[in-house]
Parts: structure tokens; C-alpha cells; sequence
């Protein structure tokens, strides 16, 4: 099965990943194949440097996404996954992304 | 770390992104290899793919090829063709038939307008006994027109002031230029892999440990810092970050310090730095001793800002100073990455040559995984004096430079100075401004802070010329005549600024708009045909200059070591000689010529190798490096680079004229 992996501790929430996909599936105003998530920002008290502030990001897969079906077919990156800025996005086989995840940051893994 | 930079580049299907084609049909469309540039003007300049359909733009993506952008775009790009496609974008030349600001227009030819604005200024500049320094032409900050608007303001037009309205001073990039040229030598940017083809898997290139984000929030607009997202990929290979900004930024939330500094009070926190960094001998030696000129006088002018002192005007814990002081100079590399509002404070040079300061102390310049000083692309350095070369000279010694309203000071830059133009505009001293041009710019919107006086300025100008891809509110509002120019999708040009040399190729067609280049040609030959029929008679010409000499004076007599025989000096090289008033002196020539040659027979692959007898800008200034060569190299792969230049060291301004963004 393939999946998307997002390792959102870096996603910077630029929005490329949103408009690349409408782009490809060219939806209308207001539906979307990926949406943006945001959290924060907010301090942990006692907490210093990187680790004070609460600030996230993570891009949420909809029902319309369709992997990028025709565009994997061809050797393709799918488009979020392609223009995706802080080069945060992966795609392929979940058990090799599974594998990817190592536990240094922050990982989501995304199937349809 | 899930980044591996060789995984990507080994897990793109190369068939499926045609590598090695420029151009080929896939489902119908043409796809085309190219860079994307101004207009809509950016400072970027991304590799993509452009998907068209008899001759119109119809989607765009990123080419994972490219090694700059490596197929990542941001939402502009990504829909590049809604702007290009805009279905009121205007698609011939206008004359208006309302009054000013009415937005009523008749349509009417190029040769009409071109003729039009010829005539007018026969008849109302020059033969009304004015001079053509009574022509502003207004350019806006796009990376490559910022030379080519300029180039036509001396060559098409004969008027040496050309630059921006509205302001006071120059609050964009120019004290940042002025304020290294002098101080280090060059432009710093953070070394992100950028001067290497293979990025972040080349062998010489190490990661910053330490970036300080000063003023500066790269990942909305980084300017001239190239692509912001670069830092992330430093910041998942390991690079930990400062930031020093009013605000919380992502950086702020995701760095090891944050300083929440009272707004424009950063100077006190570069005066502690060096404090913290000088007291505690925190600096590098090596380099300080080789390099650095003054290090002992700069040491005692600073004794008396310490952190404390800092911290009451900055309004932070002086702790917070030290400790962030001592985290940035204790680093093997560190980078600072600055922002606009080093260039929007009342001392924003001093800001600039301080923090300049805190590179070279910490020697953290030109060394792998820190401030890089950066080079055009082959040396191709064109720019606001290059322009103005061809502004006759007893027309360019009626520039109005600072002293007019400033006496006593000194003009040393390219552009007309602001402050000086809107005097004139305003008073008409020292003589009256007839004529309005803009290109490019948008000043009643873009320099919104002095729109009501810019319309003060504008309203009453007799004649206003505005070229644009879009009637704008100050074509609305100003122009007389609208000539439409084309887009990035349809334009044929080229980016120098910086590494690498981008090549643009034109992929679609919008009407009758013409390109800058294409109007710089079509107004010349209307204008100055003496001097374009000898040296720019077609866009090609004009294109092979740009590449061969960055618009330089060239004197065909003096052959380059390795492409030209000696030939004599045709009747037209009068017109082309450089005046003295143009800022360069023989010596600067001479060290040009030295530092240029290694460079100029390594180039002759991509390019033809003219040698500017004109210096260009870097070659004369004040250059600080590291001696040992690799780190140079490694600096700039892409882009042979000169021998360091020994001896040269931070002593001193430099006498050059940088050219302007
Ligand atoms: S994989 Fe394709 S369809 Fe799915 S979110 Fe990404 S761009 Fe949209
Ligand atoms: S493109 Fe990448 S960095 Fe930008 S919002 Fe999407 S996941 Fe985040
Ligand atoms: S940074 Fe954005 S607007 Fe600029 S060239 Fe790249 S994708 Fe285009």
C-alpha cells in the first residue's frame, strides 16, 4: 500500500502542499485534497529554547485525494509531495516509510 | 534525521522528468524546461516545468531536477498562470482619452506610442530648451529589470536619474550593500549548499551549526537571501538557530534563543555581541589577525556596551544577550541571516557594517556553513552605473545625487537619490521634472507609506509613461500613455544575480505585449539609432551583450587574452566612452583587469569573454577571505571563482559603486 509520510516537526505551513493538490485536482474554492492544521502557538512553562513554544503544523489528507494516482503511474512524485517547501512530505510504500520514522521528530503516516 | 539529500536525488525517476531535454510533448502539451523571473517578480528565480498548448500557458509544477529549487515551489509559481492568464490584463498599447485616473483608454499601435513618446519629447524637452534630466524613470525591484529599467532610462532616454520616488533615503537592500561593500566586501548570504550543483551531498559543503535570523522572515519573503525553506533543510540536518525579531516568528518557536528586542533597537544588540565576543576573546584569532583591520581600536570603541546596557534599551534580560552572543561565536560555523529592517532603521549602516563586524571577528566568512560572499554568475555585472554609462555626460553631471538636498554629503551609488527627486518633483529645483516613466513599478501602491505625496508629485507631471503587464493604480491614475509588457511565461532573458546563471525561455505569447528587453530595443532604435543600430540593433544583440559584457563599455581595441583579436577603434567608440564623472579611476581598472583574468578564460565555455575596461563592481572592492583556497572552491563550484585577493582586508570604504538591487 503506498502511503504519504509527513514529518510535520518541520512543516512550516507555507500552503503548497494545498495549492499544488488543487492545482492537480482542480477543485473549486473551499474543497481541498490536503488541508492545512494549525496548533498554537503556545509556551510550556519551565520549558526553554526550542522546547518553550508549541507552534505546529500538519497538513490533513481528505477524501479527495486520490494519491496522485495518474501521476505515480507515470514515475511522478505526487504533487503535494513534489513542491512541498521544508521538505517535509515523502511518498511511497508505507512499510518503507514506516521504516523511515526513526524517533528523532515528529511523524505522521498517511494512507487513503 | 529523515532528510537524505542523495536518497531524493537517487529516487527521482530521471525518464519520467525527461532529464537532459529542454523541451518535449507530453498528453498534448509542450513542456518546457525553464526559470521563472519578474514579472510577476520575485528575487528567487525557480527551476519549473511550464505546460503550454498552442502557445498558451495552461498549468506549471517544479522541476525536481532543478538544483536550486529541487521541484519545490511556493503558492505564486504554483499558480503562475491565473496571473498570466488574467483576462483584464491590458493587450496592446493604450493612450488615454479620460482624464487622468478615469481608466479610459483607446487602443492604439506600438509605433503609435513609440512615436508618440519620441515626439513629445522633441518637441517638449529638448527643443523647449530643457534637458532629458527632466525624465525620472521609476523602476521597481525585480531582480533582473532593476538593470535592464535603468539601462534604458541612460540609453533609450539620455536622463542619468532613474531609481524610486516617494521615499526618504534608500530603505531596501542599499544600506545592506553599501554597508558590506565597505565594510567585508561582498554580499553575505548563509551558505545552504547554494554555490554547489549537487546542494547539500557536495563533499566540501558542511551544514551552519548556528544561523541567527535577524530582522528577517525567510520563509514568507527572504528576499535576497535566496529561498528561506533551505534553512529548514539546514534545520533537519542539524543547524540550530537564533532569532532576533519583535515578534514571534516559526523561527522564534522552533530556536534555542529568541530575543523579543524593543523594535529598531537591534544596533544595541550588535554593539553587545561584539562586547560579549571582544571581552571574553571569544573571536577568531586566526582570522582576526590575517584579515581584520582595526580589531583593536573596534575593541575599545565598544568597552562601554555591555549586555546590561544593552538589555535597558532592548529591553531584555542582558543574560539572554551573553548567552546568545557567546552561543553564535562559540559555534565552528555560524551564518546570520538579515532582513529588510536592517535597511529601515535610522542606522540601518551602521547596523549593517556592525553586524558585518560580527562575521568577520568570528570569521565566519567564506567558509563552508557560513556567510558566504556571493558572485553573479560568471561575473555577468550589469547594474545602475552600468545604465548610466550611456547617459551623455554633461547630462549625467546634472544627476541629482544627495548634496541637493543634503549638502555637504557625498553621492556614490547609482540611482538618483530620493530624497533629491522628490524635491524636484516638488519644487521644481534644481530645474523642473517634465516627464514621468515607470516600468515595472507601481509607486502609488508599492511605496504606500508616501502615496498622498507621490500623488502630489505625480499629478501635475506633463506626460507619464507607464509599462507594466497590469494597468495598476498608478498607470490608472498617471499614465498618458500604456505600453503592456510581457510576463515571465513569454520572455526570453536571463537572471545573473547570483549563482547559478538561470537561462528564461519564452514558452507562450500575450497579445502585442512586448518584453523589457524587446522595448529596450524598439525605443532605442526610435530614440538613440546612432548608438543601438551600432551595438543593440536586434533583441538577440542586445541578449549576447548582456552575457558578453553585462552592458559594460567594451573597447574593441583591447582584445580578451583568449576570444578577440586587437581590431581599431570604430568612429561610434566616442559615444560609448566612459566620463569621469562616472566614478572609476584607472587604478580600480587595473586591479579589475588582474582579478578579472582567471576568471575570463575559465568563463569562455558558456560565455564570450569581453573585457570590460569599465570595472565592475566587486572587482575593486575590499574583498575579506579566508586564504586557504578550498574553502573558496567549495564556495563557488558553480561559478569559476577569482584567486582571493591578498591583502585586501575590512580597512577602509572601498570607492566603488555597488550595484543596487
Ligand atoms: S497525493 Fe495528490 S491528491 Fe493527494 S493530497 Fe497530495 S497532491 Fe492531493
Ligand atoms: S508544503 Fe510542506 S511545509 Fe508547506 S504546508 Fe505543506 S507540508 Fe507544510
Ligand atoms: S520563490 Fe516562489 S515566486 Fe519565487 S520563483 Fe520560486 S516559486 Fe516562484
Amino acid at each position: 500500500m503506498k502511503g504519504i509520510l509527513i514529518n510535520y516537526e518541520f512543516c512550516t505551513g507555507c500552503h503548497s502542499c494545498e495549492v499544488a493538490c488543487k492545482k492537480h485536482l482542480d477543485l473549486p474554492a473551499g474543497e481541498f485534497g490536503i488541508k492545512l492544521s494549525e496548533t498554537g502557538p503556545f509556551e510550556y512553562a519551565g520549558k526553554a529554547g526550542a522546547d518553550h513554544w508549541e507552534w505546529t503544523y500538519l497538513p490533513v489528507m481528505t477524501k479527495a485525494c486520490d494519491m496522485c494516482a495518474d501521476r505515480t503511474a507515470k514515475g511522478k512524485l505526487p504533487m503535494c509531495v513534489q513542491h512541498c517547501q521544508a521538505w517535509c512530505m515523502y511518498y511511497g510504500e508505507v512499510e518503507d516509510l514506516a521504516k523511515k520514522m526513526d524517533g528523532s521528530s515528529r511523524c505522521a503516516l498517511f494512507t487513503r | 534525521m529523515l532528510f537524505n539529500y542523495q536518497e531524493f536525488l537517487d529516487g527521482i525517476d530521471r525518464e519520467a522528468y525527461h532529464a537532459g531535454e529542454w523541451q518535449w510533448e507530453e498528453d498534448g502539451y509542450t513542456v518546457t524546461r525553464t526559470y521563472t523571473y519578474s514579472a510577476p517578480g520575485c528575487h528567487t528565480s525557480c527551476g519549473v516545468l511550464m505546460y503550454t498548448k498552442n502557445g498558451k500557458l495552461e498549468k506549471i509544477e517544479g522541476d525536481p531536477l532543478d538544483p536550486c529549487a529541487n521541484g519545490r515551489l511556493c503558492m505564486r509559481c504554483l499558480n503562475l498562470e491565473e496571473g498570466v492568464n488574467y483576462a483584464d490584463r491590458p493587450k496592446w498599447p493604450l493612450k488615454r482619452v479620460g482624464a487622468r485616473g478615469e481608466n479610459k483608454w483607446e487602443r492604439i499601435s506600438w509605433e503609435e506610442a513609440l512615436d508618440t513618446i519620441a515626439e513629445w519629447i522633441r518637441v517638449n524637452i529638448d527643443e523647449a530648451g530643457f534637458g532629458r534630466e527632466s525624465i525620472f524613470v521609476n523602476h521597481g525591484t525585480g531582480r533582473n529589470i532593476s538593470s535592464w529599467v535603468p539601462f534604458l532610462g541612460g540609453a533609450c532616454l539620455g536622463t542619468p536619474n532613474i531609481g524610486a520616488i516617494g521615499s526618504s533615503g534608500y530603505s531596501c537592500y542599499l544600506p545592506r550593500t553599501c554597508g558590506t561593500a565597505a565594510s567585508i566586501g561582498d554580499f553575505p548570504i548563509v551558505d545552504a549548499s547554494e554555490g554547489h550543483a549537487d546542494r547539500y551531498a557536495n563533499p566540501e559543503w558542511v551544514r551552519p551549526d548556528v544561523v541567527v535570523i535577524w530582522g528577517c522572515e525567510p520563509l514568507k519573503s527572504n528576499a535576497d537571501g535566496y529561498l528561506g525553506h533551505w534553512l529548514v533543510a539546514c534545520m533537519q540536518q542539524g543547524t540550530q538557530f537564533i532569532s532576533i525579531d519583535p515578534q514571534l516568528t516559526w523561527w522564534g518557536a522552533h530556536a534555542a534563543y529568541w530575543l523579543p528586542l524593543r523594535p529598531a533597537t537591534d544596533m544595541a544588540i550588535a554593539l553587545a555581541w561584539l562586547h560579549v565576543i571582544m571581552y571574553e576573546e571569544l573571536e577568531d584569532r586566526e582570522f582576526v589577525d590575517l584579515w581584520c583591520a582595526y580589531y583593536d581600536e573596534l575593541k575599545a570603541y565598544v568597552e562601554p556596551f555591555t549586555p546590561e546596557w544593552a538589555g535597558k534599551i532592548c529591553e531584555l534580560d542582558p543574560e539572554l544577550i551573553r548567552e546568545s552572543a557567546r552561543f553564535y561565536a562559540t559555534a565552528e560555523r555560524a551564518a546570520i541571516q538579515w532582513g529588510l529592517a536592517f535597511d529601515t532603521q535610522n542606522d540601518s549602516i551602521q547596523l549593517c557594517q556592525t553586524v558585518s563586524n560580527l562575521m568577520s571577528i568570528t570569521g565566519n566568512i567564506d567558509k563552508p556553513g557560513t556567510n558566504l560572499l556571493v558572485r553573479n554568475g560568471f561575473e555577468i555585472n550589469p547594474g545602475y552605473a552600468t545604465a548610466q554609462l550611456y547617459c551623455p555626460p554633461e547630462t549625467f553631471a546634472k544627476k541629482l545625487t544627495v548634496d541637493v538636498t543634503h549638502p555637504g554629503y557625498v553621492h556614490f551609488i547609482g540611482m538618483a537619490d530620493c530624497d533629491a527627486v522628490n524635491h524636484a518633483f516638488e519644487t521644481g529645483e534644481p530645474y523642473p521634472m517634465k516627464m514621468f516613466w515607470s516600468q515595472g513599478a507601481n509607486a502609488i501602491t508599492c511605496t504606500g507609506n508616501a502615496a498622498p505625496r507621490i500623488y502630489q508629485m505625480l499629478e501635475n507631471v506633463e506626460f507619464c509613461v507607464v509599462a507594466d503587464p497590469y494597468l495598476t493604480p498608478t498607470a490608472v491614475a498617471f499614465a498618458d500613455i500604456f505600453l503592456p509588457l510581457k510576463t515571465t511565461a513569454e520572455r526570453d532573458s536571463m537572471r545573473v544575480w547570483w549563482t547559478p546563471l538561470r537561462a528564461m525561455k519564452s514558452v507562450s505569447e500575450w497579445y502585442e505585449a512586448k518584453s523589457d528587453e524587446e522595448l529596450i530595443v524598439a525605443l532605442g532604435n526610435k530614440m538613440n539609432p546612432e548608438l543601438f543600430q551600432k551595438r543593440w540593433p536586434t533583441l538577440d544583440a542586445l541578449l549576447q551583450d548582456y552575457l558578453d559584457t553585462g552592458f559594460n563599455i567594451v573597447d574593441p581595441r583591447r582584445a580578451s587574452p583568449t576570444s578577440r583579436p586587437a581590431a581599431p577603434r570604430p568612429a561610434w567608440w566616442r559615444c560609448l566612452t566612459p566620463t569621469p564623472t562616472s566614478g572609476r579611476s584607472t587604478t580600480t581598472t587595473a586591479r579589475a583587469a588582474s582579478s578579472r583574468s582567471s576568471r575570463t578564460s575559465a568563463a569562455t565555455s558558456t560565455t564570450t569573454s569581453a573585457r570590460p575596461i569599465a570595472s565592475t563592481r566587486r572587482a575593486c572592492c575590499a574583498r575579506t577571505a579566508r586564504p586557504a583556497s578550498p574553502r573558496r572552491r567549495a564556495a563557488s563550484s558553480w561559478c569559476p571563482s577569482p584567486p582571493s585577493a591578498p591583502g585586501a582586508s575590512t580597512r577602509g570604504p572601498s570607492t566603488t559603486s555597488p550595484s543596487t538591487p
